[in-house]
């Protein structure tokens, strides 16, 4: 800025002035107030009345402090206030403020101190804004990601907890339907043997989804992202599937998969269920023949596996990521219901998405989404 | 039946006393010489092993232990036990797991330097022999 010179310029300046301080006096969003040395109001605004809910008539003269709360003024809050402001020139405070009626608001200030030509303090700008309505949201927020937090918590303690309890008396029954056996065997006959049997099968089914129940729920605990190759990742995948691959005379084809930040033992079970789910759900007497892309999005990988299979029929798209959720006869194709529901909690973890394009009877794609990650 | 050298008892823990009874059996079934003991809390097994005089034919060898107990859990124990004087500790603790589905309490049993092994529940004939062929002398 330079110096007004002339009398025209004095001019022009003065009326910049007036209609700054008009700007000020009009501006409602912001309570703008001058106070003097003391910290008594000198100017009040719109803003200021409205938040504030006084009239320029009924404060100006009076002390700021009175937009404090009682233990703040104990505290000495507002003129500690101005003297930081005076030491460091400008300083920022949030707290909760008094209006008019003796309700609170959040208020956001920005405190000024004003000096005169030879530098001392001459008195502060201070300039207030109204947070409560952010402030209260996001307290709701918090509270509900808290809330959010705790019920995660207590539903993998419950799970904890029942499987572990569920896990013991069934392992008296399986003890004592052995020992039955053992010891008073020769008593029974074969239909009593048969009936042994269904009572050790079912047990023995109850202690599998009982484990699967909890590795779900384990799932994603105590992991930190690395770098996998998913290249090799697959290899290694269809070397532990060599043997159902070789039953089912499938072809894996395998295009290029890239290097990506994530959690690798997850990664591992997410492609070996979905290979394993491939290479179960095929059509009788048709060899499956399945194959893994890896497509380059803006944010994030797309995978596609796809097979030549049974499909999936429109109306079980979601239902098949659900825990326990089967579409089939257990004698058709076995299995627990829980493949696919780790493969979602596993994608959704890696902060993707996964989704199946399918026909019945024209084989299923499996779309995944993994965002870029970093570590 | 198989001697083994200072091998006399086994104490079983475990407050489910279906459980203890299998794991009797058990021991029964591996034709290994030992008296065996149950009790179904800490306190009790506490008890047992400090009244047990050197001579005793029930001086325990091997402790099984189950972890998850109601009021003081197989942790407690541990930590009661390793307060104990010399003389009323055994040879060979092995921590009984429910399941396999706690790898936590794995690791723990792994960091505890008494416990020598974990195994998972039922114990069977075969497991305790392994057992105590790894740490007992056989005597013929």
């Amino acid at each position: 800025m330079t110096t007004p010179n002339t009398a025209g310029d004095a001019l022009q300046s003065d009326h910049i002035k007036l209609r700054l301080l008009q700007m000020m006096e009009e501006v409602e969003d912001y309570a703008i107030l001058l106070l003097d040395q003391s910290g008594n109001i000198e100017s009040w605004n719109k803003g200021a009345q409205r938040i504030k809910g006084y009239s320029a008539e009924e404060v100006i003269g009076k002390n700021f402090r009175i937009f404090y709360s009682a233990a703040d003024c104990l505290m000495d809050t507002p003129g500690e206030i101005l003297r930081e402001a005076a030491a460091k020139g400008t300083i920022n405070r949030e707290g909760w403020r008094v209006k008019k009626d003796q309700s609170m608001f959040w208020g956001s200030v920005t405190m000024t101190a004003i000096h005169d030509e030879q530098g001392a303090t001459i008195g502060f700008a201070k300039i207030t804004r109204d947070l409560t309505q952010q402030r209260l949201a996001e307290k709701t927020i918090r509270q509900h990601a808290q809330q959010i937090e705790r019920k995660n918590k207590e539903l993998e303690q419950f799970v904890y907890i029942a499987s572990h309890d569920l896990q013991e008396p069934l392992l008296n029954l399986t003890n004592f339907v052995e020992l039955l056996q053992y010891e008073y065997g020769p008593l029974f006959d074969e239909t009593a043997g048969m009936y042994f049997d269904v009572i050790t099968q079912g047990a023995s089914r109850m202690r599998n989804l009982i484990r699967c129940l909890l590795d779900y729920s384990r799932l994603g605990q105590q992991i930190e992202l690395k770098e996998v190759d998913c290249q090799a990742l697959l290899e290694s995948i269809q070397s532990d599937l060599s043997v159902s691959i070789k039953n089912a005379q499938a072809t894996i084809h395998v295009e290029p998969l890239p290097t990506l930040v994530g959690y690798e033992t997850e990664l591992n079970q997410l492609f070996q269920n979905l290979l394993s789910n491939a290479l179960k759900f095929r059509k009788p007497g048709i060899a499956p023949q399945i194959q893994v892309r890896a497509e380059r999005q803006a944010t994030s990988w797309c995978f596609r596996i796809s097979d030549n299979g049974i499909g999936i029929a429109p109306e079980f798209k979601e239902k098949i990521f659900l825990i326990f959720q089967r579409l089939h006869e257990r004698e058709a194709y076995e299995g627990n219901g829980i493949g696919l529901a780790h493969c979602k909690k596993i994608v959704e973890m890696h902060g993707g998405d996964i989704s199946v394009e399918s026909e019945p009877g024209r084989g299923s794609t499996f779309l995944i989404t993994l965002p870029f990650l970093s570590l | 039946m198989k001697k083994y050298q200072d091998l006399h008892g086994v104490l079983l823990v475990d407050d489910d006393r279906f459980t203890n009874l299998i794991h009797t059996k058990a021991i029964e079934r591996s034709g290994v010489d030992v008296v065996v003991t149950a009790v179904s809390n800490v306190t009790d097994a506490l008890a047992f092993l400090t009244e047990q005089e050197d001579s005793s034919q029930a001086k325990p060898g091997i402790i099984l232990l189950d972890i998850n107990m109601p009021g003081l859990s197989g942790w407690d124990f541990m930590k009661a036990y390793h307060a104990l004087e010399d003389r009323f500790k055994v040879k060979v603790i092995v921590t009984m797991l429910t399941t396999s589905l706690n790898p936590d309490d794995e690791e723990r049993a792994r960091l505890d330097n008494q416990i020598v092994n974990f195994l998972h529940k039922p114990l069977r004939p075969e497991m305790f022999i392994e057992l105590v062929e790894e740490h007992f002398e056989r005597q013929f």
